[in-house]
Formats: C-alpha cells, sequence, structure tokens
C-alpha cells in the first residue's frame, strides 16, 4: 500500500481543512479506533460493510465528511440508467439481428455480418467513444459529448446527453448478442421440435414468437455471465463521455487516494453481478423451452 | 498356499443396483454366484441388457457390487491394490471403436500396460514384446506406428486383444467378442482368442447374447436373464438338453434342429410383459411373466438354482431337484 | 530381428497429427483464419521487429507538438512532440506480451480446474464453487482498486487477469470431462495402470484440445482489452509504453481538443484490429474442429 492509510487521510484532511497535520490525524484515529487491535478493527470494518444498511465505508477522504456510500449512491443512479438502457437496447437488437441472420443463414447478408461483428465485439469501447467524440461532437457538433445533463436538466436533455454513451456500448455488445441468438435460432429452425410446429399449423407470427422464445435462454445466460464485463464496459465509457457515473468516479478516487469510494464502488458491482446471476436463476424456468414445450 | 483351496473368481451373491433417470432403482443383477476356476472357460449368454456386462464388470472389480462380494484367489478384489488386480485380471470392453482412444497411436497402446502395468523398464524389450504380439494377432510390425483412427474395426479389435494378451493376465473377461464384427471375421477373432487363451493358460469369460457362438467354445456356460442366472452347465449339457424355458427360447432363435420344435415357445416370447419383474421388491420368477409353463408359484415365489445332474443346474420350479450353490 | 532401422523413418510418416491436419486444412481452406492470421501475424512481427529497432526514442520529444503524420514523422506527433509512430511500435510489444502472457496463464488455471474437477469427483464441489465466486467479481472495478492499492506489475497484472479470468473456461472444460470420462476408452488407460495426472493432462487434455485452443485465443484478446482499459484509466503499471497507455496519454493531453487524431487512430485501432484476428482465427478453427 502506497503509505499509511490513517496518514494519508491525515494529511489530505490537513491541507483540505487548513488544520494541522498533528490534529488531523489525532481526529482520523479515534474516528478509525486506531487504538484497537487490528482484528478487531477489521472485524468492525467488515460488519459496517456487510451488516448495516446503507453499508458504511466511512467517510470519503475527498469529500469528507460526506459518506462514501452517499456519493457511490449518486452515481450508480447514473450508470444503472446507461447500463439499464443499454442492456434492453442491446437485447432487442441481439434479438432482432440474430433472427434474422438466422432465417438468412449463408447468403452473403451472414457471411458479412459475421466477421463485422467479431470486429465490433473486439473495439476497445473507451477508443470507440473517442471517435464518437472526434466524429458527432467535434466535427459535426450535433450531440454533447460529456456530462449527463446540461444546467438547465429536462428530459430530451438527458437523452441527447446519453445518445452517445449508448451508442458505445450497444454497438459493441448487441453484436455479440446477435451472434449467439443466430446460433440458437439456428438450431430451433433445424431442430424436430419446428417440424413438429410446422405440422401443427402454426402460423408464422407464432413461430417467431417460438424462436424467439428457445433464442432468449442463452441470450439471458449470458448477460448474467457477462454482467461484470459489461460493467466494466460502462465504467470506462463514462470515464470518457465524463458521465457522472461509478466510472468517473472511479477514476477520481484512484487519482485522490480515496479509497473507501473505491471499495465502496467494488463492492456495489459486486452485488449488481451476484443479483443479476439470482435474477437469471430466476427466470430459466420461465425460459426454459423444454419445460413449455411439454407443457403446451 | 490357497492355490487349490480356492477357485480363481469367485462371485458371492452378488447384486447391483443402478438409479433410473426417472428416479426409480434398476436392479441390473441379483443375488449372483458364481465361480471360475484356474483355466476354465465360462461363456455368460443373455439378451441385451440382460446384465452380462455388468457382472463381467463386477468380476474383475471395474464396477462395485451394491451388494455381495467378489473374490478373487479367496480375496475380496476390494482389498487388492490396483496395480495387483489389473496384473491380474482384464476386461476387453464390447465395442472396440468407443475402448481405443482415437488420439493414440497403437504404439501408445500397447506400450502403456508395459510401460506402467507390467513395469518393463527397457525399451528394446518393450518394443520385441509388442512385436511379438502383433505377430501373434496376425498384424505387422508396421501397425505399430498407426493411428488407431486408422485401423478397421476387425483391426482395432485384434490390437485390444493383443494389449490384453501382452499383460498375460490370470483371467481375462471378454465381453461380446464378436458382435461389431461382420460375419467373416467372426470365427476368425474367436478362434484367436480360443487359441491365446490356451497359450497363456488364463481363466477367460465369454460373454455374448449369440447362444450359437457358445457351441464353439468349451467349458461352462451361464444364461442369464433380467440380472439372473437362469441355467449353468456344460457346453454339452446345455446345448444338448436344454431345461429352463428361456434357454429354449434363447436357442430357438439360433438357426438349429431344436429350434423347429421350438417355435411355439418362439411365438409365445413376442407377447411377454416383463415391466413389472425388474423392480427390486418383486418376488417372484423374472421369466414368469413371459413363460408359457408359468403357473401361480412362479409369480409369488423366485425359485432357487438346482442341480439336476452333472454341472448342469437350473432354476425353475419345472425342476425339483437338490439346492445348488454354485459358489462352492 | 527386428527391422529397427526402419522403424524412425516410418514414425515420422505416420505420426500422430491429427490436430496439425485440422488445423492446417483450417488455414489452407478457411477465409476466416486465414484473415485472422494476416492480422495476427502482422503485429506480432511489427512487435518483433520493435524490438531491434525503433525510429525514434519512445519518451522523448523528437520534434514539434502535435505534428501531424509527415514523412519524418509516419504517425505525426504527441503533445510533447514524441514520435507516435515509435510509441506504437514499440508499444505493441508490451501490449501483446503481457496479453498472451496474461492469456496463457488463464488457460493453464482453467485448463486445470476444469480436469481435475470434471474427472476427480473430489476436488468438484471446491472448485466449482470458487469459479462461482470468481464469476460474480466485477472484473476492471476489481483491477483499479488493487492497482491503486498495490502498484502492481505488468506481471503482477496479468497473473490477476488470469486469477479473474479462468471461471468460464474451466465450467466448459469440466463439462467436456464429465461426459468424456464416462467412455469406454478412459476405462481401457485405468487398467492400463496409466497414472491418474496422465489420463487427466494428457488424455483429457488432448481430447479438448480444440476448446482449449479457441478459448486460449479469446483470453488473450480478452486480456488486452481488459490491460488496455486500465492503462486508459490510468492505474497500473505505466512505466513501459503500451498502446492503452498511448491512449491513457492523449486523452491526458487533450488530443481530441487539440484535434490529434493520429495520436488516438493507430493505438485504439490495432488493439481493436488484433483483437479482432485472434477472433477470426479462433472462429474459424472452431468451426474446423466442429467438422472433425
Ligand atoms: N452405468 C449404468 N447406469 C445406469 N444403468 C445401467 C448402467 N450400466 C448398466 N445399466 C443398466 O443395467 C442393465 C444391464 O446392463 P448390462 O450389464 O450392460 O447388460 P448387457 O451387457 O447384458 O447388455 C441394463 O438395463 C442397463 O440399462
Ligand atoms: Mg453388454
Amino acid at each position: 500500500m502506497p503509505g499509511n492509510f490513517a496518514e494519508i487521510y491525515a494529511s489530505q484532511l490537513a491541507s483540505l481543512h487548513h488544520i494541522s497535520y498533528r490534529i488531523a490525524y489525532e481526529r482520523v484515529a479515534t474516528l478509525l479506533g486506531l487504538g484497537q487491535p487490528l482484528y478487531v478493527q477489521f472485524l468492525t470494518y467488515l460488519h459496517e460493510v456487510l451488516f448495516s444498511f446503507p453499508p458504511n465505508f466511512g467517510p470519503s477522504f475527498e469529500f469528507y465528511p460526506i459518506p462514501a456510500w452517499t456519493i457511490v449512491f449518486l452515481a450508480l443512479r447514473w450508470t444503472l440508467l446507461l447500463l439499464g438502457t443499454a442492456i434492453v437496447i442491446s437485447l432487442a437488437l441481439g434479438l432482432f439481428i440474430g433472427i434474422f441472420l438466422a432465417t438468412h443463414k449463408n447468403k452473403s447478408i451472414d457471411r458479412a455480418a459475421q466477421p463485422t461483428f467479431y470486429f465490433l465485439n473486439s473495439i476497445p469501447q473507451f477508443w470507440l467513444g473517442i471517435l464518437f467524440i472526434i466524429i458527432f461532437a467535434i466535427d459535426l457538433h450535433i450531440l454533447p459529448a460529456t456530462q449527463a445533463q446540461s444546467i438547465s436538466a429536462n428530459p430530451p436533455d438527458i437523452l441527447a446527453h446519453m445518445v452517445l454513451p449508448l451508442a458505445v456500448i450497444v454497438l459493441t455488445t448487441a453484436p455479440g448478442y446477435a451472434l449467439i441468438v443466430r446460433g440458437a435460432a439456428v438450431d430451433t429452425l433445424g431442430s424436430d421440435f419446428l417440424y413438429a410446429t410446422k405440422a401443427q399449423g402454426l402460423r408464422r407470427r407464432r413461430l417467431f414468437l417460438r424462436i424467439l422464445r428457445n433464442s432468449l435462454l442463452p441470450i439471458v445466460t449470458n448477460i448474467a455471465l457477462s454482467m461484470g464485463y459489461l460493467i466494466g464496459g460502462v465504467i470506462t465509457v463514462e470515464l470518457v463521455f465524463a458521465y457522472p457515473g461509478l466510472g468517473s468516479l472511479i477514476q477520481s478516487a484512484v487519482v485522490t487516494e480515496d479509497y473507501p469510494i473505491m471499495l465502496a464502488i467494488f463492492y456495489i458491482t459486486t452485488l449488481i453481478v451476484l443479483l443479476s446471476n439470482l435474477a437469471a436463476d430466476l427466470i430459466y424456468p420461465i425460459l426454459d423451452p423444454r419445460v413449455s414445450y411439454v407443457s403446451s | 498356499m490357497s492355490e487349490n483351496k480356492h477357485n480363481l473368481v469367485e462371485l458371492k451373491h452378488v447384486y447391483r443396483y443402478y438409479r433410473e433417470k426417472g428416479g426409480g432403482i434398476l436392479s441390473a443383477v441379483s443375488d449372483l454366484c458364481l465361480s471360475i476356476g484356474r483355466g476354465e472357460v465360462f461363456s455368460l449368454v443373455g439378451e441385451s441388457g440382460s446384465g452380462k456386462t455388468t457382472v463381467g464388470k463386477m468380476s474383475v472389480g471395474l464396477t462395485k457390487p451394491s451388494r455381495g462380494e467378489v473374490l478373487l484367489e479367496g480375496v475380496n478384489i476390494k482389498s487388492l491394490k490396483q496395480e495387483a488386480r489389473l496384473r491380474k485380471v482384464q476386461y476387453v470392453h464390447q465395442d472396440p471403436y468407443g475402448a481405443l482412444d482415437p488420439y493414440l497411436t497403437v504404439r501408445e497402446v500397447l506400450e502403456r500396460p508395459l510401460v506402467y502395468l507390467k513395469r518393463v523398464k527397457e525399451a528394446h524389450i518393450r518394443e520385441e514384446i509388442m512385436y511379438e504380439r502383433l505377430d501373434q494377432i496376425g498384424l505387422g510390425y508396421e501397425y505399430l506406428f498407426k493411428n488407431v483412427k486408422e485401423l478397421s474395426g476387425g483391426e482395432k479389435q485384434r490390437i485390444l486383444l493383443a494389449r490384453v494378451f501382452l499383460i498375460e493376465p490370470d483371467y481375462l473377461v471378454a465381453d461380446e467378442p464378436t458382435t461389431m464384427l461382420d460375419s467373416v471375421h467372426r470365427t476368425e477373432t474367436l478362434n484367436l482368442l480360443v487359441n491365446l487363451r490356451k497359450k497363456m493358460d488364463a481363466s477367460m469369460m465369454v460373454i455374448t447374447h449369440d447362444i450359437s457362438i457358445v457351441s464353439l467354445l468349451s467349458g461352462r456356460v451361464g444364461v442369464m436373464f433380467q440380472g439372473e442366472m437362469m441355467e449353468v452347465g456344460t457346453t454339452e449339457e446345455l446345448l444338448k438338453n436344454p431345461l429352463h424355458p428361456y434357454t429354449l427360447a434363447l436357442l430357438a432363435v439360433t438357426p438349429d434342429k431344436i429350434a423347429k420344435s421350438k417355435n411355439a415357445i418362439l411365438e409365445d416370447n413376442k407377447h411377454r410383459d416383463l415391466s413389472l419383474t425388474r423392480t427390486a421388491d418383486y418376488k417372484g420368477c423374472v421369466y414368469a411373466g413371459a413363460c408359457p409353463f408359468a403357473f401361480e408359484k412362479c409369480r409369488i415365489e423366485k425359485p432357487k438354482l438346482v442341480r439336476i445332474e452333472g454341472t448342469h443346474s437350473v432354476a425353475c420350479f419345472k425342476y425339483p431337484g437338490e439346492s445348488a450353490n454354485l459358489a462352492e | 530381428m527386428f527391422p529397427r532401422r526402419l522403424e524412425n523413418s516410418v514414425r515420422r510418416n505416420l505420426n500422430r497429427n491429427t490436430f496439425l491436419t485440422v488445423i492446417l486444412n483450417a488455414v489452407a481452406t478457411s477465409r476466416m483464419v486465414q484473415i485472422g492470421l494476416a492480422i495476427t501475424s502482422f503485429f506480432v512481427g511489427i512487435a518483433i521487429i520493435s524490438v531491434f529497432y525503433v525510429p525514434y526514442p519512445v519518451w522523448a520529444p523528437v520534434g514539434p507538438s502535435f505534428a501531424p503524420p509527415s514523412w519524418t514523422y509516419l504517425f505525426g506527433t504527441t503533445a510533447l512532440g514524441q514520435d507516435v509512430f515509435s510509441q506504437w511500435l514499440y508499444g505493441s510489444q508490451w501490449t501483446i506480451l503481457v496479453g498472451v502472457i496474461a492469456g496463457a496463464m488463464t488457460s493453464y488455471l482453467g485448463v486445470f480446474a476444469g480436469v481435475l474437477s470434471g474427472y476427480m469427483r473430489y476436488a468438484d464441489g471446491p472448485f466449482m464453487r470458487l469459479a462461482d465466486v470468481v464469476l460474480t467479481l466485477p472484473t476492471l472495478p476489481l483491477l483499479i482498486v488493487v492497482g491503486a492499492f498495490f502498484q502492481p506489475s505488468y506481471f503482477d497484472v496479468a497473473v490477476l487477469i488470469a486469477i479473474l479470468s479462468w471461471a468460464a473456461m474451466a465450467r466448459t472444460i469440466r463439462s467436456e470431462v464429465l461426459s468424456l470420462k464416462n467412455q469406454q476408452f478412459v476405462e481401457v488407460a485405468v487398467q492400463s495402470n496409466v497414472p491418474k495426472y496422465k489420463i487427466m493432462f494428457v488424455d483429457m487434455v488432448r481430447h479438448t484440445l480444440p476448446l482449449i485452443l479457441t478459448y486460449s485465443l479469446f483470453a488473450v484478446g480478452d486480456a488486452i482489452l481488459t490491460i488496455s482499459a486500465l492503462n486508459f484509466i490510468g492505474v497500473g503499471p505505466i512505466s513501459v509504453m503500451t498502446w492503452g497507455t498511448m491512449l491513457d496519454l492523449a486523452e491526458g493531453n487533450l488530443a481530441l481538443l487539440s484535434g490529434a487524431w493520429w495520436w488516438e487512430i493507430p493505438p485504439g485501432l490495432s488493439i481493436a484490429l488484433f483483437v479482432a484476428g485472434l477472433a477470426f482465427v479462433a472462429y474459424g478453427l472452431e468451426g474446423a474442429f466442429k467438422k472433425m
């Protein structure tokens, strides 16, 4: 660890609030319970983090004395807005394009789409963000490039600020989903079960719904499993666009060595991944095509 | 010291249960006793699914019995170290396609038991043993350098045999050694097996669903049905004087003299209802559902194997006789 | 008695070459593999060249600030007048090297945990629970926190990435080994008294090699993307020039507002192309293995 935790804390407090280092250090020492044995300190910390609500990570170094959790929670709303919207759009696009490609299997559009999608999937998201800023904000001046809202915030304004970050995330994740859906849909189209439904004389719309349903299972699994990766992507994209979510917060925390903030962000992102996996587990039985096929 | 006192392999009241997909319990082998002496050939006959493979694998310790014990030279096979056991007993799989790793070369298949089991340290001695065995099964030395993938089914079967004869076990189980082969190679492979066994002076269990093969083998035959032994006797006794209704039915399937007179049984066999007999709590004779001679007692009580004459025993209420304990 | 002289020549010709054949076949026929190989070998070639030759010192100012691309400065210069081309050339070395090391370690852990938990029943529970835990850890936030606390070296970062990414591969390999384990040839190997570790790490690994190969290529690509993001955020090692570091420096020096696109395009596009090239090879091979 770079330097002593309490010393950094104290010196930051001292310079921020124009008090002497000694006084600041004493305050920090009482606040952190430095007199107690190490394991007691650690257990107290764990207890505060895991068993109290809201979890208590202590005050932020940079924004002392505001609790780190409060600051992280404010940023989290923007990240969740971006993440949630991006997942919904990517999911919808992935399903639509994937099924389209499956029904046009081995036609030229399908063959061109695959390498293109692999390429889109491989672009560093933050770099695509930079490109978009160059093209849309600097050269064309059509979209705002930074922040989440102007001083006069209203829904259309917030939406306009979301467009570029969203586009980056969707453009780099939807192709992956489309490829997964394509694989699943190709399987469904080729399986006996589809012959059965054809024999039953189902209409096109019902058929489409069946394929849709069979493709949802692998895609939900994938989203849940890749949630950690998705959050990583959102964080870097937010950084590029100075979007006031967790990404920008974690970078400023790194610069100011604001450890409570960093730990709180790590905690909340882990929680999000955990909850999304849990949600996926709950959705499986609803989506499992075999279950639905038997019952219908 | 125990060499003469004990049979080489003994199965004492072994049971084997499998958990079924639906959650039920399948009794694959139940209350089976069997002993095989030194140098003896024992054929195990029964239709597919009757539990032959399970018996064969249990007799070499590859599958553990759910109840009962398997003895090798009087010692429980469980208590033997893997290496000691494998030097004495080997099992040859029924499907040569699945039994040989397609990514191996023939050389690796044959060299592995020499290195890890026989512990032959010198490479040139291993080489000589492999050449010799390949020669004995009628394949040239160049086969050593072939990939398993390049071999035909018959060649694969031979390599599997060569592998066992390189180990020179005291007892081997050949599971359906001819099933996967075309008719031309069938007798050839069987003869090869019999000859090699003679050379090694090993005991052998030959498993087959084709009773016509039994006439080519000497020694005793056991007929299995639904996990139980129906009839045991020498090949002569069994083929000339089949007793159990199921054995009669089996023989009827083979083109033989006896067959014609037993057509009626074959017809009956088509209508058999065996759904009940395989569950663990069924008390009657497992063949009762298909047996044309079945009467009330057959469905309530299980017939024990009884000795009729010589080594010939049968499990059927049609034949009264003294109780035979095959494990003795 | 035995024709031993012949043996060697025969062995050479008939040697086990199934995988190599499939791979060579894919290289010869699959457009996807060809393009992927062309891209990746271009960058690997550049990385090798950069070991021996870089036109200008990487860190030193050698020209005017923000000079656009010209014959003197192929990719222009940075805010400090450093040569972007030299940085890009030199950056390829470290970006690819660290990616390959991280990817290799990820595969190593994934294969080890996957084969072990697939083959050994007692290892299954612990390893798969561990995998569950690892799968819920958000890689980038964790790396940022660890990077801020400990100032890791590139090797440390590679190790960390491996520790955070082996789980998905281990799961897939485990389920493959679980079904392989019941095949008869495994019983034959057991009957030959082949030691367990040999069955697991020779036989099982050989059968899962197509899987391992494609996963490893993806692992390298993912590692490069992660490291670049980490560099871009500015945590972790900064003493060595990588493509990610270049992007971080460009961002920090307001390259965008100065219109210095030549500073942003080469490193970012190279990352995208190299990672996509790896993906092309992986998908192409996967297709070829499926037909095997
Ligand atoms: N590993 C196993 N799991 C579940 N059931 C099995 C297993 N092995 C065999 N069985 C069942 O046990 C019965 C006997 O099988 P087997 O011994 O292979 O018969 P055979 O070799 O005579 O065809 C069959 O009904 C088979 O389905
Ligand atoms: Mg069988």
